[in-house]
């Protein structure tokens, strides 16, 4: 980050950490009431998919708010997971001076030269966006008594890399764990972002979880590594900076439920930020076999543009035994597969 | 990003070269020819298709995918070399390269498998199936090869096969840019798992491919599918992915496949350059 660190640029660094500072955020949910998920207690668990819009705030609180709305109606809902999208800190860059909706993101990195790529502003930002994000929901979580996969945020690694990375928050507000973006967006290699090589499956009372990122669901080996590893749902976040096509959107994590069978959940940012349009549908998924229209549908956002919440029922006994006739290990041929790969990566 | 080589072929330091292969053909309607069986009454049938398939276009067909043989029983080796030997014939009279399936027996063992002739009239390919999900006692295969021909290279998915996600990225990696795929689905028709198969394939793995669903029984099991052309969805009308689709009464359906604008959707969007070898590595050589 020396390449925007001023002493400007420091002092409005500090400024913003004490504007974030956690006591001030947990004061604001204090002020707020909460209901409590059900504990799971049997092998159905009920989950939610926000569909949310992208929106600046001048204010940590402001995202503190938004995110609790969310999390109220899922938890009313019955949800005893909540899952949310990709870059769901998004709306922390509205925080810098002279920064707009209405702004171009083209137009932004320009007038900062050439030489400041948008992973810098992430990283830059990096100390704000971690304690209002994880203030946040560690509180809302603990608050609310609920699994949280609170999306994804870009983030400093710590070795001045910027990453993509997810997070889950137990019902007693301690995250769980972290899964960096495996796969980037040719635009995001343009921002100058980095993907992380390791992938995590998370045993926890509402499943074995893995949560990798948006692209991430492109490559069939992300699904495929996440189920040996033991995962009975795959969460996808997703912001998808494409305008909206219903065969586009099937291309990612239908399919992949489809051949490694498991339960699916994609969280979609929606909106236009900065110039970048952000579309999909939020929705839960499964073997086709397990779904009532035999679509592999279980519940499915009804717009691709606005703020939702779905809901929907997994029951692991079922996939589970779908998986003792059916599961892709049964019939896949392992020597074949032994015999040409990982070689012929390269 | 540079556009991957083997799918530009024609592409020589910075003189671009469009070659666009002509006119690709795949017949489906005579598969209810094939449910009426005489064996001989098939062999007239095609050839009267093929003479009309040449009146319709007035174009030069490169490739013809005919439907599975897929017969009340399997056929026979003596059966087999027959029909292999007229189809060769017909590839060169016409001046084309031809796909074709059979489940076939060779003493105890049986096989589900293809072939690719080209148009000279040499068998270019013979591919097993590789998997047997629903256990109908076929002996696999553990090879997987792809033809590179002057029509595109070709790999060949069978069955079970075009659900498999490892089949399509292996035969990619190799270099393979179009499929030629034979789908057996399970009647009723649904079209999402078809879906979950062949175009699926094509979509995390940017290539072109000709699927040939057949309709009938198989070993006593009822199926139900669609003929479909795919292409990744960036090339298609409304970015389907289906370039051509099987209609009512249509006796085959056709396209013309262009590798030069395929190029260009890799080149834009390179979801080959992304792969995670790390995380592969440990997939294929510790999970599985």
């Amino acid at each position: 980050m020396g390449k925007i660190q001023s002493f400007q640029e420091q002092m409005l660094l500090r400024y913003l950490l004490f504007k974030s500072r956690p006591g001030r955020i947990k004061s604001f949910l204090d002020s707020k009431s909460y209901c409590h998920a059900e504990p799971p207690q049997s092998n159905q668990v009920r989950v939610a998919a926000v569909q949310g819009k992208l929106s600046l705030v001048k204010n940590p609180i402001e995202y503190a708010d938004i995110m609790y709305h969310y999390v109220e109606e899922a938890v009313r809902q019955g949800a005893q997971l909540v899952v949310f999208p990709e870059d769901n800190a998004a709306h922390l860059v509205g925080m810098l001076p002279g920064i707009s909706e209405n702004a171009d993101m083209s137009q932004t990195m320009a007038d900062l030269g050439s030489e400041v790529k948008v992973a810098d502003i992430f990283n830059y930002l990096s100390p704000v966006t971690r304690q209002v994000f994880e203030t946040v929901f560690s509180y809302l979580a603990s608050n609310f008594k609920v699994h949280i996969m609170a999306g994804s945020i870009l983030v400093s690694n710590g070795y001045n890399k910027t990453i993509n990375q997810g997070y889950l928050f137990g019902p007693d507000g301690v995250i769980i764990g972290t899964q960096q973006k495996l796969h980037l967006l040719p635009l995001e290699l343009e921002w100058g972002l980095s993907c992380g090589e390791e992938l995590s499956v998370f045993p926890t009372p509402v499943g074995k979880l893995a949560f990798p990122i948006c692209m991430d669901a492109t490559y069939f080996e992300t699904f495929r590594s996440s189920v040996l590893k033991g995962a009975e749902t795959v969460i996808i976040p997703a912001a998808n900076p494409d305008e909206y096509n219903f065969w586009k959107e099937l291309r990612g994590i239908w399919p992949r439920v489809q051949e490694s069978t498991v339960f699916g959940i994609r969280s979609s940012m929606v909106g236009q930020l900065l110039g970048i349009t952000l579309t999909g549908r939020s929705g839960i998924y499964a073997p086709l076999e397990l779904t009532q229209k035999k679509d592999g549908i279980l519940a499915e956002a009804k717009t691709y543009n606005e703020d939702e919440i779905i809901v929907a029922e997994l029951d692991y006994n079922l996939l589970r035994e779908y998986r003792r006739n059916e599961g892709f290990m049964n019939y896949l041929n392992i020597d074949l597969c032994k015999r040409y790969l990982p070689h012929l990566y390269k | 990003m540079q556009p991957a080589q083997d799918f530009c072929p024609t592409v020589y330091g910075n003189i671009s070269v469009i070659i666009k292969i002509r006119v690709i053909k795949v017949i489906n309607r005579i598969k209810t020819i094939i449910a009426l069986n005489p064996n001989i009454h098939y062999e007239m049938e095609l050839e009267k298709l093929i003479d009309g398939i040449k009146k319709d276009s007035n174009e030069q067909v490169d490739l013809l995918v005919l439907p599975s043989m897929a017969v009340a029983d399997y056929l026979g080796q003596k059966i087999l070399a027959e029909r292999l030997g007229r189809y060769s014939l017909i590839a060169k009279t016409n001046n084309l390269y031809l796909a074709l399936h059979a489940y076939l027996k060779d003493g105890n063992k049986r096989y589900s498998r293809c072939w690719l002739i080209d148009n000279c009239g040499e068998i270019l390919l013979i591919q097993d199936q590789t998997h047997d999900k629903n256990n109908i006692g076929i002996s696999i295969s553990n090879e997987l090869k792809v033809a590179k021909t002057p029509i595109g290279s070709i790999g060949l998915l069978i069955g079970d096969d075009v659900f498999i996600p490892e089949i399509g990225r292996i035969l990619r990696l190799q270099g393979a840019n179009l499929f030629i795929a034979y789908s057996f689905l399970p009647k009723p028709y649904n079209p999402w798992r078809q879906w979950s198969g062949i175009w699926q394939q094509v979509q995390q793995n940017q290539v072109f491919a000709l699927e040939s669903g057949f309709t009938g029984s198989i070993n006593g099991h009822a199926t139900e599918g669609k003929s479909i052309i795919h292409g990744p969805c960036e090339l298609t009308e409304g970015e389907t992915g289906f370039i051509s689709e099987e209609q009512d009464a249509a006796p085959y359906i056709a396209a013309s496949l262009d590798y030069h604008k395929l190029a260009e959707v890799i080149k834009n969007y390179p979801i080959h350059n992304f792969y995670n070898k790390h995380l592969y590595k440990e997939l294929f050589s510790e999970l599985l």
